[in-house]
């Protein structure tokens, strides 16, 4: 199990979290580490499991019916940033 | 030209993942109004919607109901436990960081619409059918000279129908058909509205040449919200992936957008890892669990979908397919024509057709309003051609009547009451009338004895415009030629 | 009034309060003095909500005046600033919420200021959760009432500390993995993890949705039964809450084990298990068995497997959970010319190092070509960890053991190693993994730090492990664990 600086980088990218070099490389080690700990799972039976475990079954339905939204004020009141009623955020550039 | 591309062997092959917005009153997974059209910014949210820490999501019962009609309709399986997932992606009109939807077990499987077609019907297999929840809005802006996106969250959570067909279609003309049977079979179920300018259907497509054997790369263009725009797009990019693979080249598999107005795809670079989604089951809400009974019982209760439609009224009402395809063209004329036919002797219904194909769309196409807004019900179109049958007004007074049944909504034999349009079958009045039409006209009478009778039209004219169109045009006919007869003017 | 009184049972306060022997402002007002004059070498508190505090004290006092009081009425707690208040800042822990404030109420947070219990502040945490010792929180670390260079466990280390320190007559922490038990163990007092689905968690932030369950801390076995008594039930806004009723949780307390089998699994006693820890527990056990109850040896072979299986599940359902805190809608923003970057910057800043690492993990364990490897197996896994509960509890009662295999360790000891730091949960994470309850409760002292005895019951065994714990609470003779505070300014 290795987990390379790139490995951690493109995970990092993935899930949006800007990483120094050195801060990918502890992680890689780190993260390496936990693996080479969970790959005990890979050692255990399972075939006689059928159907992974969720939620449980049968999920509760709500009636379609309207109820009241948020005033405006509390929707953006932790707004880094606004203006005219919507968040702002600078340009979302290709990608 | 795509039969370019044909020509050199390469066969397209075409897939369509087709996004419907459900319609009901609530959001999928929150009380928000889930109708937004119009809404200020932001005013159609919640902390589920928003995604604010510690919310969570409950399924909307008509959303559940609605994709099941959908999927029955569409013939899939339902499977009695199916679940929603994550979808992981970022983005700034994504307030969890991802999608509520369906991935290993959607609410239909394997399924297909047949398309109808002048060479009979086209069956488009449906992979899948599944149910997510819409994104917010992201427009683009510029405050105090910067570039920003702005950011509206009323569309976050809407109910979003996904249908994914089989990868069968093979020409641009043959998708847009499917897309817009499509559209017919959701509008027809009272799911969709069908309104493609306010986006509650988006197509996303991907497309391939295939040569022999040999499958080639696939390429998907978002987000097309109009007939045109697919099949535009799919021209364009039939064409292009043709000329670069004979020209030596390599076509990449990837995502293209639509560029509406250069009518050009065009490449959105994107990393292999940026459609790693992450999918795991959601774990705040329990699997659904849907009986065989209950899919029996949604089957049952389906309305009759246009397909169905269509071959009843060749098969079992004599109409031409032309005509069976303009009526089931929206449910609500359909509708019409049922009850109207329901409402008539046997034998009518070329009548009933030909009203509804004639006169009503022109009046709602001049008005600009649908059906459901005019005033023309089942009950008072049968009541006008009840009085055309019986020949209490003629043809000329039924378009008045309709025409005046279509603005007001009063029924047909009190607007001819109320106008004196009834039709002048009186012959002692009639023959008055004509005695004198034929004495302010000499130059006619002679010119119709002089032809031995062969010139009456323009006389039975000068009747009709005297009466006002409340003659019986064959009486005054008759009356015409027994005035005018050798043994009359002899005398 | 002397701070003596804080640390008695609050159901004695409750009753003191009914006679109108004191009020709940003077025992809020001795509750604040306390927390302000230890807490500066506590660090149990995030925010203390002082003025709030003393207004809804006098409400309190009214509500006694009037008669409508129930037992939480006018009483000090705290919670766990992971569950969301309305209007009052709710950071989780993290840099990346410093400054949030919800804009709805958290349904647990709800029912007890409805209840007319007295909010004294939001307590430390590990970041998101994320940890077993509280120095993971992104502001500062809280420190062990018994030994101010120890922690106090985690993640809810400083509602367990606040209890213990007599700060808050009770609070609420979570309990994704031991977070509840473990600290309670930690700091001498009594926490209880229900049965997922038991309590509702709208409004709590979520770290795993599919382990997180809200949970109460108090100095003794009635005061916990009372606070279940109100925070559980179902509610229609967690679509996992179970429908099942809410027993008199505090009725049940009777006292009585006899012939009662407690399971006691070899795999919680291996060789690394402190040596006190040991004797301790083992000592708890005798006693119950003398009371009448019988020990009956048992094995659990998953609960190794279930350590690695929560390691891929709970930083899976992290990953996705966390993608949300992106400086779009609230929380920190870091500034960028461009919103990609403005996510990287954000998150790298506001997040911790432990967080980050859980993400990453996560995104691996859900990612291409490894999800079947590891998020699917680690499913499979729970289901057998779940089977072993399963199997246990068709032979005993209750399952009994140590809650930490380790007094609490020293501040530091274990930071650069997350995985003896994820050793720490050992004995408490399979409950979370099978969804069943269990409840940590003093069982005496070893190298004068506390020690935790560790009672499990199976799906909605809250009575049952309820009232062992309480029986044998009653037995030890020691109601209620009071540190020798050291510290503080003089009262």
């Amino acid at each position: 199990m290795s987990v390379s600086r790139e490995v951690v980088e493109r995970l990092a990218e993935m899930t949006r979290i800007g990483l120094a070099h050195a801060e990918a490389e502890a992680l890689g080690r780190d993260i390496e580490a936990i693996l080479a700990h969970v790959s005990a799972l890979q050692e255990i039976d399972t075939a006689a499991v059928e159907g992974a475990p969720g939620a449980g079954s049968d999920a509760p339905l709500r009636e379609d019916v309207v109820a009241a939204s948020l005033p405006v004020a509390d929707v953006l009141a932790n707004a880094p940033q606004q203006a005219d009623g919507f968040f702002v955020v600078p340009a979302v550039f290709g990608e | 030209m795509t039969g370019g591309s044909q020509g050199a062997g390469y066969r397209p092959v075409i897939g369509l993942e087709v996004h419907a917005q459900l319609l009901t009153h609530s959001k999928m997974f929150c009380g928000c109004d889930a109708r937004y059209s119009g809404a200020r910014p932001n005013s159609h949210v919640c902390p589920v919607c928003l995604g604010l820490p510690g919310a969570l999501p409950v399924i909307n019962r008509a959303a559940l109901e609605q994709t099941l009609m959908v999927a029955t309709a569409l013939n899939c399986r339902v499977p009695e436990t199916s679940r929603f997932d994550r979808k992981n992606y970022p983005y700034p009109d994504i307030p969890k960081g991802y999608q509520i939807s369906q991935y290993a077990a959607p609410l239909g499987r394997a399924g297909h619409l047949d398309i109808f077609h002048a060479d009979g019907p086209d069956r488009v297999g449906i992979i899948r059918v599944h149910l997510e929840e819409d994104t917010g809005k992201t427009m683009h802006s510029v405050l105090d000279g910067r570039p920003v996106s702005l950011v509206d969250y009323n569309r976050s959570g809407v109910p979003l129908l996904e249908i994914v067909s089989e990868p069968c279609i093979h020409s641009p003309d043959a998708a847009r058909r499917y897309f817009a049977g499509l559209r017919e079979v959701l509008v027809y179920l009272g799911v969709n509205s069908g309104d493609m300018e306010e986006g509650v259907l988006r197509a996303d497509v991907n497309v391939s040449l295939s040569r022999g054997a040999h499958p080639g790369a696939k390429v998907e263009i978002k987000n097309l919200n109009s007939f045109r725009a697919v099949t535009r797009a799919l021209e364009f990019e039939i064409d292009r992936q043709a000329a670069l693979l004979e020209a030596g080249g390599q076509v990449a598999q990837e995502t293209r957008g639509w560029d509406e107005g250069q009518e050009e795809t065009v490449s959105q670079r994107s990393k292999e890892y940026a459609e790693d989604y992450r999918y795991f089951p959601e774990p705040d809400l329990p699997a659904l669990t849907v009986s065989p009974e209950r899919v029996e019982e949604i089957r049952r209760t389906l309305p009759e979908l246009p397909a169905a439609r269509r071959a009843r009224y060749v098969d079992s009402a004599g109409l031409s397919p032309y005509e069976a395809e303009v009526i089931t063209q929206d449910p609500a004329l359909a509708s019409l024509f049922d009850e109207t036919l329901s409402l008539q002797p046997p034998g009518g219904s070329k009548a009933v057709a030909n009203w509804i194909m004639g006169e009503l769309l022109r009046l709602l196409h001049e008005a600009a309003v649908p059906l459901e807004a005019s005033n023309i019900s089942p009950r008072g179109l049968s009541g006008l051609l009840r009085l055309l049958g019986d020949g209490t007004i003629t043809n000329a007074q039924a378009k008045i009547v309709f025409a005046r049944m279509f603005e007001t909504g009063a029924e047909a034999d009190e607007i001819v009451r109320r106008e004196g349009l009834a039709q002048i079958a009186d012959t002692d009045e009639l023959a008055a009338t004509v005695r004198r039409v034929l004495a302010e006209n000499e130059a006619l009478v002679r010119d119709y004895v002089e032809k031995g009778g062969k010139t009456e039209g323009p006389l039975i004219g000068k009747v009709m415009a005297a009466t006002g169109g409340r003659a019986n045009a064959a009486l005054v006919r008759e009356l015409i030629r027994s005035l005018l007869s050798p043994e009359a003017t002899a005398q | 009034m002397t701070e003596g009184i804080l640390h008695r049972s609050f159901l004695d306060l409750h009753e003191l309060m009914a006679r109108r022997e004191i009020s709940s402002v003077d025992v809020t007002r001795a509750t604040l003095e306390r927390v302000q004059r230890l807490d500066p070498d506590v660090g149990a508190y995030l925010l203390v909500t002082e003025e709030q505090a003393l207004a809804q004290a006098v409400e309190a006092d009214r509500a006694y005046a009037e008669d409508r009081a129930n037992a939480l009425t006018g009483i000090p707690f705290a919670l766990k600033d992971i569950i969301s208040t309305l209007g009052i800042r709710t950071t989780c822990g993290s840099r990346i919420l410093e400054n949030y404030v919800p804009v709805y109420q958290g349904q647990v947070a709800g029912r007890l200021l409805e209840s007319g219990a007295v909010l004294i502040g939001k307590t430390n945490m590990d970041e998101f959760a994320m940890g077993s010792s509280t120095e993971h929180s992104g502001f500062f670390p809280t420190r062990n009432p018994w030994d101010r260079d120890r922690v106090p466990g985690g993640s809810s280390g400083g509602s367990a500390a606040a209890v213990s320190a007599g700060m808050a007559a009770f609070a609420l922490g979570t309990d994704t993995g031991g977070s509840i038990r473990q600290p309670a163990s930690l700091c001498g007092v009594v926490g209880l993890k229900p049965t997922y689905g038991r309590v509702s968690r709208y409004g709590l932030v979520a770290f795993a949705s599919s382990l997180d369950q809200i949970g109460p801390i108090a100095r003794s076995v009635p005061e916990v039964a009372a606070v279940l008594g109100v925070i559980a039930g179902h509610d229609p806004h967690d679509s996992t809450t179970l429908r099942a009723e809410v027993p008199d949780y505090r009725a049940g307390l009777t006292g009585e084990v006899r012939g009662l089998r407690i399971g006691v699994p070899k795999e919680y006693f291996p060789d690394t298990l402190e040596s006190g820890v040991a004797a301790a527990v083992s000592q708890g056990l005798a006693s119950l068995e003398s009371l009448g109850a019988h020990l009956v040896d048992i094995s659990l072979p998953m609960t190794d497997a279930a350590l690695s299986c929560y390691y891929i599940v709970a930083p899976s359902e992290a990953m996705s959970n966390l993608a949300r805190y992106d400086g779009v809608r609230y929380g920190l923003r870091e500034q960028a010319a461009d919103v990609w970057t403005l996510f990287d910057r954000t998150r790298e800043r506001g997040f911790g190092a432990e967080v980050k690492r859980r993400i990453l993990v996560g995104a691996y364990a859900l990612s291409k070509g490894y999800y079947e490897a590891y998020y699917v197996k680690a499913l499979e896994v729970r289901a057998l960890v779940q089977r072993d509960f399963e199997a246990a509890f068709q032979q005993v009662d209750v399952i009994a053991g140590p809650t930490s295999p380790t007094t609490a360790f020293r501040l530091g000891e274990r930071l650069d190693d997350p995985l003896s730091m994820y050793l720490a949960d050992a004995f408490t994470l399979p409950a979370n993994m099978a969804g069943i309850c269990g409840v940590s409760v003093p069982c005496g002292l070893a190298g004068g730090l506390p020690v935790g005895l560790q009672i499990l019951g199976p799906k909605l065994g809250e009575q049952t492990i309820l009232r062992v714990a309480d029986a044998y609470e009653r037995s030890a003779g020691f109601n209620v664990l009071v540190p020798p505070l050291t510290f503080g300014a003089p009262a």
